[in-house]
């Protein structure tokens, strides 16, 4: 069970980084996620979160060509691992377990 | 995605950055690894904010963004993997020193005993340093008690002196700004009588102003420092004198004491106790009388108190933020305006500085005590480097026993800076333990080392001493191991393995020069340990113009003082009494001086001081002065005491051809000279006989001295205590040899010579050590050599003589380079006495020889075992 176990905004991360699919990288992801959630992400927190979860295995990264833009600094692109998968998997089934075991009189409204 | 449109100002925006401070910034903080991704993806986002919001926009987000990243994640640093290596580096580092040090014993132990003497003697020598440093230094505002001195022009230069005018404390508090407190304090500790009830009991202290415990910090046990001394009635006494009055300190405060100082009879009522002063105090004291009692008591035996009349010392506070040298000069046009005169001159001194910086030559301070504190730290570092010169040297010599591990370590990818911090670990751990046998060795030798110099210094384990060992320690591991480590690890590695390395000449020759520095430094210990001792025992010995011997001093007190004329004839009809008599001096320090004198001839811009001294008759035969001229005091002429007698420096000052039945002024009264006295010493040796002038004043003197007949002292001096015990109501006298009284004056001579000695031998003992070292490596270098040749047919002399040429000629380079330099040396030690040894040439061919033949000992015991052994065992093997 431990081994699952993500945080909120590391979780926010890996599912991004599934979106994005084969363009995942620092820029796009966070982009994506100020988007979607309306929220800032500084460069700081999003890289510290992704090599820590290259790490723990859940997100592999693939240094992309060195191109011209960006000063010729090449792209670090990252894709969800299994593992990733299954940490995702897992967490949704846990919370989904828990929004079932809610008890009706628990009112939503 | 980035637009792609963008790339073509790229290199414009990137211009822009390129001495952008947050991205310096990142890119020394990022970790390697994540820093050119990271860096992408800042400078796409700085694109992207630049043409949307505008570049001064875009910089301010690039820099937050680069703050933001700051963390732990992101920042380079000590990683795991590195550490691991590091760790294991040391614990390999450590594994191999200890390897080494097993496998080579002697080697190990010579530099043990040498490193751990060394630090020992260096310990000893910090330990004394900061003692001398903490003297006086206790006072809460110590840094604002300033002493007056006074600076008086004599024949032989200025004087600088402690003794100011009597009316000098009470009117500079009053009249000069600035000065917060100031008061009196007699000059020499005064030995009194105190009687409580039947009870006697002599006590040495001061008379001081009311404001002393508000001054210095002396703690009170019972009583309030503002007022302890606020009236002239008031004594305080120290716990000890408390404790043997009245056998507890219950019901002390209110007591009444009589006290008697040398005749003059008063009493008063303690109003305080106080704690002994400590060894750290330069002022010693059992009780501490109200000042007025002591001008009272000048009032009785000299006269009105006066600007000329030198006599107490004077301390004042400055208050808060005052500068002493503008308040000295104020001090100085004061009393000038007061007595109308140049001389005396004032000015201040730190009072805490007074220990250590206490010498004034021609009225310019030129050290004290410090020199010593110098000296001995020098010395400290000389011991020191004497024993890292051996680590350096048996290291290195014995290099090529570790060439091959070298080699290995290269060759497998070892750093030059691996190396060396491989071996300088090796040292700085041998010196870490050496420190720990020092540290034991202290301890051991405590005790020993404060009788010798009269202190009570211990290990006192604090924040400070602990900084100070280790930093003693790292830095002496340092040394010993920096010349070794640069040295070997830069050997080429491949010729390492090919084994053609050999000990270079270089290294050899580098060797010698620091064989030649060790027996440099101990040979100039060794001749200047010789003359100290010479210096001292000639001080003890030298002819002072008076007979020191088997003479006897006590103070004048009780009914001595009242009644001196019938206790000196009773005293002179005791058995083993052969003279006895009165005198204003004890011989160690000069007494009273005195400025108004006048002789026809005089030349009117002559302004000196004469000595004055105060006998009663028979004093001059009692030390055995002789007369150069005219006669003695003697009672078989009615009119004596208006007569003088003078000293031969006096004499020649006033040259006089005929001086006996000249008259000379003395304070307007004339007075006839009836005889010339040769010049006899009565003070140290450290001053010049000045000119004196003798007259009879019984009621000016304070000591009496006594002459033993030769034969059984101890008797005669029993049977006088006991006469002196009747004469004086139940006080046993205070009796004191003079020679002893006069050694005391030269006990840091004597301390100095003692202790230096003992570095000395240290110096020499690690020296040798080291030597022992080298020869036994070299014998056991050539020891198949030596095989060779004697199977050849070779004689052990002929071998002993191979092998210690090469030490002896290094040890004769040192000889050519020590004796000059201990020339100089002890001569300007020499220069600060005013009557001194001359450097005999003995002295320089005795310690060369000495330290030669010591040398040529240790060598030969090694390279005769060498010689002796049977060349089989060594040959057999090939």
């Amino acid at each position: 069970m431990k081994k699952y176990q993500l945080g909120e905004f590391e979780e926010i991360v890996l599912l991004t980084v599934g979106i994005l699919l084969d363009n995942a990288y620092g820029v796009t992801i966070k982009l994506e996620i100020e988007n979607r959630l309306e929220r800032t992400v500084s460069v700081g927190a999003l890289q510290t979160a992704l090599r820590r979860m290259e790490s723990k295995g859940f997100l592999e990264s693939k240094q992309g060509e060195g191109s011209s833009s960006r000063g010729g600094r090449p792209k670090l692109y990252f894709t969800v691992t299994n593992l990733g998968k299954e940490a995702l998997q897992y967490t949704r089934e846990t919370r989904n377990g828990l929004w079932d075991a809610l008890p009706g009189a628990f009112n939503l409204q | 995605m980035p637009c792609p449109e963008l790339s073509t100002c790229n290199e414009i925006l990137l211009k822009e950055l390129k001495n952008f401070v947050p991205l310096l910034l990142f890119r020394w903080f990022c970790r390697k690894e994540y820093h050119r991704d990271i860096e992408g993806d800042l400078l796409e986002l700085y694109e992207l904010n630049a043409t949307e919001r505008g570049s001064a926009k875009a910089k301010w987000t690039l820099t937050r963004e680069v703050l933001l990243l700051f963390r732990s994640g992101i920042v380079k640093g000590a990683k795991k993997r590195q550490q691991l290596n590091t760790t294991d580096m040391v614990k390999h580092t450590i594994k191999f020193s200890f390897r080494s040090y097993m496998r080579y014993k002697s080697s190990f132990f010579i530099n043990l005993i040498g490193l751990s003497t060394g630090l020992a003697c260096s310990f000893l020598i910090y330990l004394w340093v900061q003692d001398e440093k903490r003297i006086d230094h206790f006072h809460e505002q110590g840094e604002r008690i300033y002493q007056v001195l006074t600076n008086e022009d004599t024949p032989s230069g200025i004087y600088t002196g402690e003794a100011t005018p009597h009316l000098l404390a009470d009117a500079l508090v009053e009249e000069i700004p600035g000065l917060s407190r100031s008061i009196s304090f007699s000059p020499l500790p005064n030995e009194l009588i105190f009687t409580l009830e039947d009870q006697k009991m002599r006590a040495s202290g001061h008379f001081a102003s009311p404001d002393f415990f508000e001054m210095f910090t002396y703690p009170l046990v019972q009583g309030n420092p503002a007022t302890v001394l606020s009236d002239k009635a008031n004594i305080t006494i120290s716990e000890q004198l408390a404790m043997k009055l009245f056998n507890g300190l219950d019901n002390v405060l209110g007591q009444t004491l009589k006290w008697n100082l040398q005749g003059f009879e008063s009493q008063g009522t303690i109003t305080g106790i106080f704690q002994k002063p400590g060894n750290n105090s330069t002022h010693q004291f059992d009780y501490l009388i109200h000042f007025e009692q002591f001008e009272d008591l000048v009032r009785t035996y000299v006269g009105e108190l006066t600007w000329e009349t030198l006599q107490p010392f004077t301390y004042v506070m400055l208050e808060e933020g005052q500068n002493p040298e503008t308040l000295s000069q104020q001090i100085r046009d004061f009393i000038q305006k007061k007595t109308g005169n140049d001389s005396p001159d004032l000015f201040l001194a730190s009072f805490e500085n007074r220990y250590l910086y206490g010498k004034y030559q021609n009225g310019e301070q030129t050290g004290g005590r410090i020199e010593y504190v110098r000296i001995f730290i020098i010395i400290a570092a000389f011991i020191l480097v004497v024993a890292c010169i051996n680590f350096m040297n048996l290291s290195t010599a014995r290099a090529s026993r570790r060439l091959k591990e070298i080699g290995v370590k290269k060759a497998i990818g070892a750093g030059r800076r691996s190396l060396i911090f491989q071996f300088l670990s090796e040292s700085v751990l041998l010196s870490l333990i050496s420190t720990l046998l020092a540290i034991v060795l202290v301890n051991a030798v405590l005790p020993g080392f404060n009788r010798i110099t009269g202190k009570s210094v211990f290990l006192h384990w604090d924040l400070q001493l602990i900084m100070v060992l280790s930093g003693i320690t790292l830095l002496t591991g340092l040394m010993a191991g920096s010349y070794p480590a640069l040295m070997l690890s830069a050997m080429p590695s491949v010729e390492i393995l090919k084994g053609k390395m050999r000990n270079s000449l270089k290294a050899a020759m580098a060797r010698k020069g620091l064989v030649i520095f060790q027996f440099t430094v101990s040979v100039v210990l060794i001749v200047s340990v010789t003359v100290i001792y010479k210096q001292v025992e000639y001080v003890q010995s030298k002819n002072l113009g008076y007979n020191k011997e088997a003479l006897v001093s006590f103070p004048k007190e009780g009914r001595v003082a009242s009644e001196l004329d019938l206790f000196l004839n009773q005293a002179r009809a005791l058995p083993g009494v052969q003279h006895i008599s009165a005198i204003s001096n004890n011989m160690t320090r000069s007494a009273t001086t005195i400025g108004q004198l006048n002789w026809e001839g005089k030349s009117p811009d002559m302004d000196v001081l004469f000595q004055f001294i105060a006998l009663e008759y028979g004093m001059l035969e009692t030390l055995g002065v002789e007369m150069v001229a005219g006669r003695s005091f003697s009672k078989d002429f009615a009119t004596d005491d208006t007569k003088v007698i003078i000293n031969q420096t006096a004499l020649a000052l006033m040259e006089m051809e005929t001086p006996i039945g000249e008259f000379m002024d003395v304070s307007g009264q004339k007075m006839e000279i009836i005889g010339v006295t040769q010049d006899f010493h009565f003070e140290s040796l450290h001053e010049v006989v000045d000119p004196a002038i003798m007259v009879i004043l019984p009621q000016w003197t304070y000591n009496v001295m006594m002459r033993l007949q030769p034969g059984n002292h101890r008797e005669t001096l029993e049977s006088f205590s006991a006469f002196f015990k009747e004469f004086n109501d139940g006080l046993s006298p205070d009796l004191k040899f003079v020679d002893d009284s006069y050694n005391a004056l030269y006990k840091s001579e004597q301390q100095v010579s003692v202790l230096s000695r003992y570095f000395a031998g240290f110096a020499i003992l690690i020296s040798c050590l080291g030597l022992l070292g080298l020869v036994a490596f070299t014998a056991e270098r050539k020891r198949k050599e030596i095989s060779i040749r004697k199977v050849l047919g070779c004689g052990v002399g002929r071998i002993m003589y191979m092998l210690s040429t090469d030490f002896i000629s290094t040890l004769i380079y040192a000889m050519i380079v020590a004796l000059p330099v201990s020339y100089f040396i002890t001569k300007s030690w020499l220069d600060g006495f005013e009557y001194r040894i001359n450097l005999q040439w003995w002295f320089f061919a005795g310690a060369g020889g000495l330290v030669l033949l010591i040398a040529w000992f240790t060598v030969s015991l090694q390279v005769f075992r060498a010689a002796r052994v049977n060349p089989v065992m060594n040959l057999k093997d090939d």
